[in-house]
């Protein structure tokens, strides 16, 4: 009798358990918030703080949107939560932090004896434009994490009230603002009143629920709170719901990691088919290198709709579009070539720029933001870049089939042909990319005399282009003088990328310098660097390998 | 004669002239990262041996091409592009020779019918002997010593540019002079947070005023023991009463002068300039009435302090309302002097409270005495110089370091090394020795932009050191310069310059134009960039910054760029087919073993 009604029972008391756990907060996701100068999804103002504060978009198993309604919800409980990601080991030294632990309490922070003096030296010398040492940008990550953790606890960060009748450019108002009066005085008609009360109403009910973790009732407050906050503005063009879901979409959907997950599941079925040389594996192999590349366009096109613009602004944004040149290249090589080994190391160039996107937030930052006054709505300013960089995306291919042939040199003796073979496509993707690069430099003289009124103005950015342009003129010249051979243009191949490295980070990163300095940063000094290392030293390695094997040969 | 043309056209020469060519680049990209845009250009990329680098590639080109003459069939993408580079770097050439770069600041409201260059330019005036002598002074981002020019406006006298500093540091310091009639007083004033020094100099008025963070600091000159009595024993925490602030700027030189109503009445003249304000007027609640301003009650509701402004071109009669500090430069016309006002009037309940004032002075004899007062006591008496007092706020103690009775102000020059040379926040500067029959006898230094007066063996003589002024034989009038911002922030989003081009000669023309980034005007030969902004104090635009240009080998340049694209495109096309009689060729040869360095095959 008893065990008749166990089962519904059961199934009952877990249902009633597990939808308790679950707080939906998918409503909230596609809330427009005014943030970093633009009108972005709450999704991904979400997804900017928890990565700035702890390192991650997600962060405890909460994702980013419910751990940032959690902050609000409960800020004394967070202030006590290690969530601040310190990296720099001087840092810690500094402050005597232990060296292993990685989140550290807001509390803790705020305690530490010369906290604000350092931050503050540093917001002086930030005030004064001066540049800040490694340590100094250290500290001034810790003192806006800080900051921004503090300002969003307190929901004065959180500007999604639209507001009154201001025009485009005014500031949106903060959740803060429900709990004073301010916001009283600003919609002060009646029929506004009656929507404000409502809101802090909805507001309050949202909170109780969180906390009382009733996911009914916060799916309903949610709700209205949504409804309402598009119910406010007088004038403006509020919701933006196309494209802010596609926005929340892209998130979501990540797909430049999909893209490079499928670019080496293509890479192991191509090196699969070279050892094992069984059919239909090549097959399987070009078509996820389609998918990917599919998949690549997508996400690429999902940037374009989401920023209004083409997206080659900041150097994330080159490296995916380069990825996905160099992928192009090949497959039009291939067309004519019918050879694998193009799109192999295609692939391999194409993965290790997404992966490399996607796993160094602090160096490929990912954010979309604002151009520079200077870049915006002109065709030039983009045709320049797109072809400037489409000439990169053909070098770097070059490069991948150069470090190809490279390891080919080692064992010089039974590779001869394969050798010949990828030396031509090298030099075809090199003919491809000088091409491009003179265009694209000259495109670039074009904009130049356009917005500033001259043509060359010996500007680092421009300077450096003409260097990677040169670089590659003395490879072509060299090969028709007859003093490049094969390894010699497998090596150039790889050399003179270095300069379009150079041309392309190395003038931002490294020389910092430059009326182009609206993608400047700092950081992955070190990786390039190594890489930089890596491949002379394979050159090296490869060129003696090469001449012992040369003379066995005779 | 052909030996020669075939080594200059040689593919071997081109190729190490490619890569010095790279080399040169590269170091040339380090060398800015360090010292610079203003010396790079003017160490590498203007220097004569670079245009030389730049010739010697155009003759490679150029007989590298007219060596395969009579042309065939596949080499024309070659040809093309050949003639491309060398139509690029004539191009080149006439631009850096004849072309004209400047730059046209301007101010809202402000017109102007010449540019200024790159150049900079010192001028000596004697206006009595109606002589005037200027020279142009390119001398680069270095300090450089030695007669860099020489001005001789009669036989026995030499003025001589000894000193150069591309960015000069100007430390002003107190110095004793016999011949001054003023005192100076090196205070050392100390709380458990700061510590600084602080000179006070007395001027002719004998009463310097100095505001020192909340502090005011006040140097009086007592003419007798009775004027002692009353400084010592007079309570004065109530008798200043501050108004406000007010903040002027004319011609880019920024004043902030704290203005109490003891002062109303008072003649103020601006530090280091001909102007004097006075005929001051306050009030607390402004309001049209008739055409006139009235005070309409004694509450802060619309503050506003209105007074004539006093300079070499006659006199101005400004008003700025602190509620609407915009308000006198959207509504008052075109003014001679153009200052920019901004009165910032205090809460006086709260100010008066937080009001600290240190009063020093000085009697007949040279004995120094102080006072304090705070609401609770009054504390006075002579100050022992090196001894410390305590003012009773803030724990905040003083020190007389130093007393001379005889004081005057010095500038000193060094060189200064900027952090970021793009940005160096100093100015260039020289120095200045003047002879009279062969001695030295007179020294001045000179900041640029700046226009002094010199009393020279009693003849007096006006130096300034000046960009040079390129005329435009047209003017522009900046209406208002706009700076657009991101949605919520302070980052610019666009740049606008409202102007009104005005050209008598061009049958009287007065056009309105919008310049904004990357939408220039062009008139006549010149263009109009929207180049950066002037700001005020607290970052607001108040300004525009147009990039002028006249560019006349334009067209070569970007007939250049067609025709290099152009050719590697054809290149491109018949490489193809070329390739594979190449590879043929190479083949017999192999077989041939013929050595295939002598296939020049383009």
């Amino acid at each position: 009798m008893l065990s008749k009604y166990a089962l519904p029972l059961l199934i009952l008391f877990v249902s009633i358990s597990s939808s308790a756990e679950t707080l939906n907060f998918k409503p909230l996701e596609t809330i427009p918030i005014q943030h970093g100068g633009r009108i972005k999804p709450f999704d991904t103002f979400s997804r900017e703080v928890v990565q700035l504060i702890t390192g991650k978009q997600t962060f405890q198993g909460m994702n980013a949107v419910e751990m940032v309604w959690s902050w609000i919800y409960s800020p004394e409980k967070w202030v006590q939560t290690p969530l601040i990601e310190i990296t720099s080991l001087e840092v810690k030294q500094t402050f005597g932090l232990p060296k292993e632990q990685r989140h550290f309490t807001a509390l803790q922070i705020q305690a530490l004896p010369q906290f604000s003096q350092f931050s503050q030296a540093v917001h002086l010398k930030n005030q004064a434009e001066e540049k800040l040492s490694p340590f100094e940008q250290s500290i001034d990550r810790l003192s806006s994490q800080l900051f921004i953790l503090d300002r969003t606890l307190s929901g004065e960060f959180v500007t999604l009230i639209p507001p009154y009748e201001q025009g485009e450019t005014a500031p949106w108002i903060p959740l803060s603002a429900l709990a004073s009066s301010d916001i009283d005085k600003i919609y002060a008609d009646p029929a506004s009143q009656v929507k404000i009360s409502e809101l802090k109403m909805t507001f309050q009910g949202m909170s109780e629920s969180y906390l009382q973790k009733d996911p009914k009732t916060f799916s309903l407050t949610s709700l209205k709170f949504r409804q309402l906050l598009s119910e406010l503005p007088k004038e403006s063009g509020y919701p933006y719901v196309g494209t802010l879901s596609s926005e929340v979409f892209y998130n979501h959907f990540h797909p430049f990691r999909k893209a490079w997950i499928l670019y080496v599941v293509s890479l192991i079925f191509f090196i699969t088919f070279f050892i094992f040389k069984k059919k239909y594996i090549d097959t399987i192999g070009i078509a996820t290198s389609v998918l990917a590349f599919l998949l690549h366009v997508f996400g690429f096109y999902l940037r374009c709709v989401i920023t209004g613009r083409a997206p080659v602004g900041t150097m994330y944004e080159s490296v995916v579009w380069v990825s996905l040149g160099a992928v192009f290249f090949s497959f039009i090589l291939f067309y004519s070539y019918k050879n694998l080994i193009i799109v192999t190391a295609a692939s391999t160039v194409s993965a290790i720029g997404l992966i490399l996107a996607d796993n160094l937030p602090m160096v490929l930052d990912s954010t979309i933001r604002p151009l520079a006054p200077v870049l915006r709505s002109n065709f030039w300013l983009t045709t320049h870049v797109l072809i400037i960089t489409l000439s990169y995306a053909a070098f770097a291919l070059a490069m991948g089939l150069g470090n190809w042939a490279i390891f080919k040199f080692m064992k010089y003796k039974n590779h001869e042909k394969e050798i010949k073979q990828l030396v031509q496509f090298i030099y075809r993707s090199i003919q491809i990319g000088v091409l491009l690069l003179a265009a694209g430099t000259i495109l670039g003289g074009v904009w130049a005399d356009y917005s500033w009124g001259r043509f060359w103005g010996w500007d680092p950015k421009e300077v450096w282009a003409l260097i990677a342009l040169l670089l590659y003129l003395a490879v072509i010249h060299g090969k028709y003088a007859g003093w490049l051979k094969d390894f010699g243009i497998v090596a150039a191949s790889i050399l003179a990328f270095q300069g379009v490295l150079m041309a392309w980070y190395g003038v931002n990163f490294v020389l910092g310098v430059g009326l182009h300095s609206y993608g400047f940063g700092s950081g992955g000094l070190n990786y390039v660097l190594s890489y930089v290392t890596l491949e002379i030293g394979l050159i090296c390695f490869a060129f003696l390998q090469y001449r012992e094997k040369g003379h066995e040969r005779r | 004669m052909k030996k020669l043309s075939s080594y200059l056209g040689s593919l071997k020469l081109g190729i190490v002239l490619i890569c010095l060519f790279a080399i040169v680049l590269i170091v040339a990209t380090f060398f800015e990262s360090s010292y610079g845009t203003r010396a790079v250009q003017y160490s590498i990329y203007k220097t004569a041996w670079f245009g030389l680098l730049l010739i010697l590639i155009a003759i490679n080109v150029t007989f590298a091409a007219l060596k395969k003459y009579p042309w065939k069939k596949h080499q024309v993408g070659f040809v093309i592009t050949h003639l491309g580079i060398l139509v690029m770097i004539v191009g080149s050439f006439i631009s850096f020779w004849f072309g004209v770069e400047g730059n046209l600041p301007l101010y809202n409201n402000e017109e102007k019918d010449y540019m200024l260059s790159d150049e900079q330019t010192l001028t000596l005036e004697i206006p009595q002997k109606n002589i005037s002598l200027t020279k142009i002074l390119n001398l680069g981002p270095y300090v450089k010593k030695g007669a860099l020019a020489t001005f001789s406006p009669d036989p026995t006298t030499e003025v001589r540019v000894d000193t150069f500093l591309p960015y000069a540091k100007v430390e002003e310091s107190i110095v004793e002079d016999k011949t001054s009639n003023y005192e100076g007083i090196k205070l050392h004033l100390k709380n458990p947070f700061a510590a600084f020094d602080q000179w006070l100099l007395m001027n002719e008025t004998g009463n310097e005023e100095l505001q020192v963070g909340p502090a005011t600091l006040i140097f009086k000159k007592l003419k007798d023991a009775s004027s002692l009595h009353s400084f010592l024993h007079t309570k004065t925490a109530s008798q200043k009463n501050s108004l406000g602030e007010l903040k002027l700027t004319i011609h880019n030189q920024h004043w902030t002068l704290p203005i109490s109503s003891s002062e109303l009445s008072k003649t103020i003249p601006l530090n280091g300039s001909a102007f004097k304000l006075k005929n001051f007027q306050y009030f607390s609640d402004a309001q049209v009435q008739n055409g006139k301003l009235v005070n309409r009650s004694e509450t802060l509701t619309n503050p506003a302090l209105q007074f004539v402004l006093e300079g070499p071109e006659g006199s101005e009669k400004y008003i700025s309302f602190t509620n609407f500090p915009n308000f006198s430069s959207m509504h008052q016309k075109t003014t001679v002097y153009n200052a920019k006002v901004e009165f910032m009037a205090h809460d006086s309940h709260v100010h008066s409270s937080q009001q600290h004032t240190l009063y020093l002075a000085v009697t007949p004899n040279q004995k120094l005495y102080y006072k304090v007062s705070s609401a609770k006591e009054n504390r006075s008496g002579e100050i022992v110089v090196g001894k410390s007092y305590d003012t009773g706020w803030m724990d905040l103690t003083f020190t007389a370091e130093q007393f001379f009775p005889h004081a005057t102000k010095k500038s000193s020059f060094s060189p200064f090394i900027p952090k970021d040379p793009n940005n160096p926040k100093a100015l260039p500067a020289l120095h200045l020795s003047f002879f009279k029959n062969g001695t030295l006898t007179h020294k001045e230094w000179l900041e640029f932009y700046e226009n002094k007066h010199v009393v020279f063996e009693g003849e007096h003589y006006t130096i300034s050191y000046l960009p040079k002024i390129l005329p435009l034989y047209f003017s522009l009038h900046l209406k208002q310069f706009e700076m657009g911002t991101d949605p919520g922030t302070n980052n610019p989003a666009t740049y606008k310059s409202h102007v009104t081009l005005k050209d008598s000669a061009a049958g009287g023309i007065v056009q309105d134009h919008l310049v904004t980034m990357n939408e220039p005007l062009t008139h006549k030969k010149f263009t109009f960039y929207q180049s950066s902004y002037q700001n005020d104090e607290e970052g607001r635009p108040i300004g525009s910054v147009l990039s002028v240009m006249y560019d006349p080998g334009r067209s070569l340049k970007y007939a250049g760029s067609l025709l290099i694209v152009l050719g590697i495109l054809w290149m491109f096309f018949f490489k193809k087919i070329y390739m594979e009689a190449a590879q043929e060729y190479l083949k017999k040869k192999e077989t041939l073993k013929l050595k295939p360095e002598e296939t020049h095959a383009f």
